[in-house]
């Protein structure tokens, strides 16, 4: 089952916002055992949150837009479902906080799902950890392994003393009726090599169609493509270097202060950040089509835990907020801030640059200096990134977890030993799952 | 390579413990009761060159050895003024016994600053006062003489932490309380007047106006009035944590557990550590210490942890090249993002019988210098030291010195073909204060002196 973003954004009207942080700031100081809602009850969800962000942030002038209320959710199969389940499940609660927002439809249940539906946003560009893992999956094989262990602690002096295959066969008697492991989607093995292979073709056809290979047609096209990507390095350039770096540090505001009360108290975090994208067609533009490669990348390439050598994300997505103004993103990790932040500079500079040296806390206050988009620059000025980083910072409301003690690793180790229940090859090396 | 322009300006402590020549050590933790008296007691400290910086050559003839650090609260009664105290980096200005900085920690339960001895609440903390001295003769009249200076510079003492005895194993290397040789592997820093040739480390990560890590960016300075980012050159953040080590417990439940599990207490101990008492690494299908110590190892031959575990202490506090990137080259550029340089000293008698507590505190005066607490020593001590999820792991700490689990701790063993675990053990470590310095330059604390 494929694993979807929701990201409803919908205006909070004024005089209902006080309101509105009051109903959610306790539901998200507990969100075990708050009578308003229980998340946990919604199988097909993994992680939500709520947040405000405010009509002028990251910017400190006020620009008199209207805050706007976020809901994010990553959820196992349809959004339209999920929306459903909810408005059934917790009517209430939906209606509570939505009869603070803009357009609010009224209680009529089909309404409300079409008013959610509309202000849904998804996302310009999605990242799943595990493709296919819904959250019952995560859980059953969390129980295997659970189950496994404690067999292994007991009995480890007698089961040490045998060959891989016996301690193997042990293990599935002791286990008993165990359901069958789902199999990874097509494009978690063959995506790579339809990326690649898009890759080849898309050469092929630039450079042979440059040369007349194809006919006058794609010539034309390859000829035009090439004077497109010289403009746009040309356009770049300039654009670049007219930007000017914020140089101010990161302030300890109370907003910083919400933020950091609930921030590496536990194994996850969620990172919320809302920043300015640069004025004018240009930025717009490129990030636009930055986000698409990244969401193909997402897509084929990075299906195995590790978006571009960072292996602590269960979800993020970008999202351009309406009105094309302001750049939305939002991350489930695992770990603290400093080490999520550090494995960006670490390994993934040159696409995080590429989305955030479009992007701006104000006027004359944009990311760290970049050189070609992403080739040189940006997040690597350490110090620089992280401010910029913790400025466009928002606290969240509520922050849901539906398992929120597993890391990514935990996961993909879970669905190994799962796998290798059903294996009779390469057994040594299955027991060092364990 | 990078060269340090005024090894005169910078403390010596940055470039050595002093282990060599100073047998004995007291770290006063002093709190400023008036600052106009302290000023002119600073002000001669470093007029008649008492401080000890890294151009001081030691002999066999040198006595004394001084070096001082401050606190944020520190500054905060020397009047610095806003926009310089806020030049200071945010771990330092919340300090270590701050709600945020103590829960990034795992400084909880039993560990919490609520229950120090020292550096928290009323215990707090402004100057810390290193006193070294050659032998015990010289560091007892040296006491006295410096305990009188305070009082008259309106300087009270929170608490003395002394040095314990040091005791040496057969290879020359300094013990600590639990048995094993410990100070093996501090990095070799470029710049340093100790390095040949080009150090494995950056100037700038332990010592700030150097470039750091990062493509040799600065690391941020604090800054003083006029003076700007002048006052924090040369200087560093100082790190001191009095860890009470429970030897008696570790070494007890060290024997209980190998005879349960028919093994040797030394080998499961050695698990915990990543090393033999010797120093060496633990390897794939060892089983008794080889007593050869050889440090410039990585792991990239044991990347299953079957000789040294992925959990095991050493492998945490510098996982080397293994487990922070696809290839090793960049494991290990990762890895040195966030180094430590170690300069403390154990406190506390040795136990004779070590798996018999006698009663009496004994532990490690844990100290450590770099050039940002947030990504150095706040970084090894959350996300490598007490990570449940380290190197995939699933719910276990650093065995021996990690607080990140508060009871019932466990600690997985891989083996082939089935990995061992130690389940239901306590912590052996426990934090009795704490507090987080900036180890000015001499230039710097001259400044201060006449502010």
């Amino acid at each position: 089952m494929q694993q979807n973003p929701m990201t409803v954004i919908t205006e909070i009207l004024p005089d209902q916002l006080q309101k509105l942080e009051a109903y959610l700031t306790p539901i998200g100081t507990d969100i075990k055992n708050n009578p308003a809602i229980k998340f946990s009850n919604y199988q097909q969800l993994h992680y939500c949150t709520f947040f405000v962000i405010p009509g002028k942030h990251p910017s400190e002038v006020d620009t008199g837009e209207p805050a706007l209320l976020a809901f994010e959710a990553n959820i196992d199969g349809e959004v339209k479902q999920f929306i459903k389940d909810l408005i059934a499940g917790n009517p209430d609660f939906v209606n509570t906080v939505y009869s603070c927002c803009k357009d609010y439809p009224g209680n009529n249940a089909s309404q409300l799902a079409e008013y959610l539906t509309k202000n849904d946003h998804g996302a310009n560009a999605f990242y799943v950890a595990h493709p296919g893992q819904t959250r019952n999956t995560i859980y059953e094989q969390q129980q295997i392994r659970e189950r496994t262990e404690a067999y292994i602690d007991a009995n480890r002096a007698e089961l040490a003393a045998k060959q891989p295959t016996e301690i193997h066969a042990d293990i599935v008697k002791h286990l008993g009726t165990i359901n069958k492991p789902t199999p990874q989607p097509f494009l978690n093995s063959m995506g790579q090599m339809i990326f690649n292979g898009l890759l080849v073709a898309l050469g092929i056809l630039l450079v042979g169609g440059f040369f007349g290979m194809f006919g006058p047609l794609v010539e034309f096209l390859a000829v035009l493509a090439l004077i497109a990507g010289v403009a746009f390095a040309v356009l770049l350039r300039w654009n670049e270097m007219r930007d000017k770096q914020d140089d101010k540090p990161w302030t300890v505001s109370e907003q910083m202060q919400a933020i950091q009360r609930v921030e590496d108290r536990q194994l996850q975090n969620h990172l919320t950040s809302v920043i300015e994208i640069k004025p004018g067609w240009f930025r717009l533009t490129t990030l636009k089509i930055v986000l698409a490669g990244i969401n193909l990348v997402a897509k084929l390439v990075a299906t195995k835990g590790d978006l571009s050598g960072i292996v602590t994300i269960h979800f993020a997505r970008w999202v351009i907020l309406p009105g094309n103004k302001r750049l939305l993103f939002m991350s489930n990790y695992d770990g603290s801030w400093e080490n999520y932040l550090g494995e960006f500079i670490d390994h993934a500079s040159v696409g995080l640059t590429a989305v955030w040296s479009n992007t701006q806390l104000g006027k004359d206050r944009g990311f760290p200096d970049t050189q070609w988009l992403a080739l040189r620059g940006g997040s690597r000025d350490e110090q620089r990134f992280k401010n910029f980083a913790r400025n466009s910072q928002l606290a969240e409301l509520v922050w849901y977890s539906a398992y929120i003690d597993l890391s990514v690793k935990n996961v993909a180790n879970n669905r190994a030993i799962h796998e290798g229940l059903f294996s009779t090859t390469n057994l040594a090396a299955w027991l060092k799952c364990l | 390579m990078t060269t340090i322009d005024k090894l005169d300006d910078v403390q010596g402590i940055v470039f050595s413990g002093y282990n060599k020549y100073m047998a004995c050590c007291s770290y006063y933790l002093l709190k400023i009761d008036d600052a106009a008296k302290a000023k002119p007691w600073l002000k001669n400290l470093v007029e008649q060159n008492q401080i000890s910086h890294g151009a001081d050559k030691p002999t066999d003839e040198t006595e004394n050895r001084i070096n001082l650090a401050i606190t944020y609260s520190g500054f905060e009664q020397l009047n610095l003024d806003k926009d310089s105290l806020y030049s200071f980096e945010l771990s330092f200005r919340e300090g270590m016994h701050s709600e945020h900085r103590s829960a990034l920690l795992g400084d909880r339960g039993i560990n919490d600053p609520s229950g120090w001895d020292w550096g928290s609440g009323a215990k707090r903390v402004d100057l810390l006062f290193m006193l070294f001295s050659k032998n015990e003769a010289i560091h007892n009249a040296s006491q006295k003489y410096h305990e009188k200076a305070f009082k008259g510079a309106g300087l009270s003492v929170v608490q003395r932490l002394d040095a314990g005895e040091k005791k040496q194993d057969a290879n020359g290397f300094t013990l600590e309380h639990f048995g094993f040789a410990d100070g093996i592997s501090d990095p070799i820093v470029d710049g340093f007047p100790t390095t040949s040739g080009t150090g494995e480390i950056a100037t700038g990560e332990f010592l700030l106006g150097y470039p750091n890590q990062y493509d040799g960016k600065l690391t941020k300075m604090p800054q003083l009035g006029s003076v700007g980012e002048a006052f924090g050159k040369n200087g560093t953040y100082l790190v001191l944590r009095q860890l009470k080590q429970d030897v008696g417990a570790f070494w007890q439940f060290m024997e209980d557990e190998a005879a349960r599990q028919g093994i040797t207490a030394d080998y499961l101990a050695a698990k915990f550590v990543g090393r033999w008492k010797s120093g060496a690494v633990v390897e794939p299908n060892q089983d008794t210490d080889p007593n050869k110590v050889n440090n410039s190892f990585d792991f990239t031959k044991d990347s299953h942890g079957t000789g040294c575990p992925l959990g095991s202490h050493i492998r945490r506090a510098n996982p080397r090249a293994v487990g922070l990137g696809a290839t090793a080259e960049e494991a290990l550029k990762v890895a040195n993002r966030h180094r430590i340089l170690r300069r403390g000293r154990s406190y506390g008698s040795f136990l004779d019988n070590p798996a018999k507590d006698d009663g009496t505190e004994r532990g490690l005066l844990f100290i450590c210098l770099n050039a940002n607490i947030e990504r150095q020593f706040e970084f090894v001590q959350h996300t490598w030291i007490n990570s449940v999820k380290f190197a995939g792991l699933y719910d276990e700490d650093d065995p021996l010195i990690g607080s990140g689990v508060a009871e019932n701790r466990n600690f997985t063993i891989q083996d082939e073909p089935l990995r061992r675990r130690v389940c239901g053990f306590q912590q052996f470590v426990t934090t009795r204060g704490g507090s987080y310095f900036f180890l000015p330059s001499l230039s710097a604390l001259g400044l201060l002196a006449s502010s």
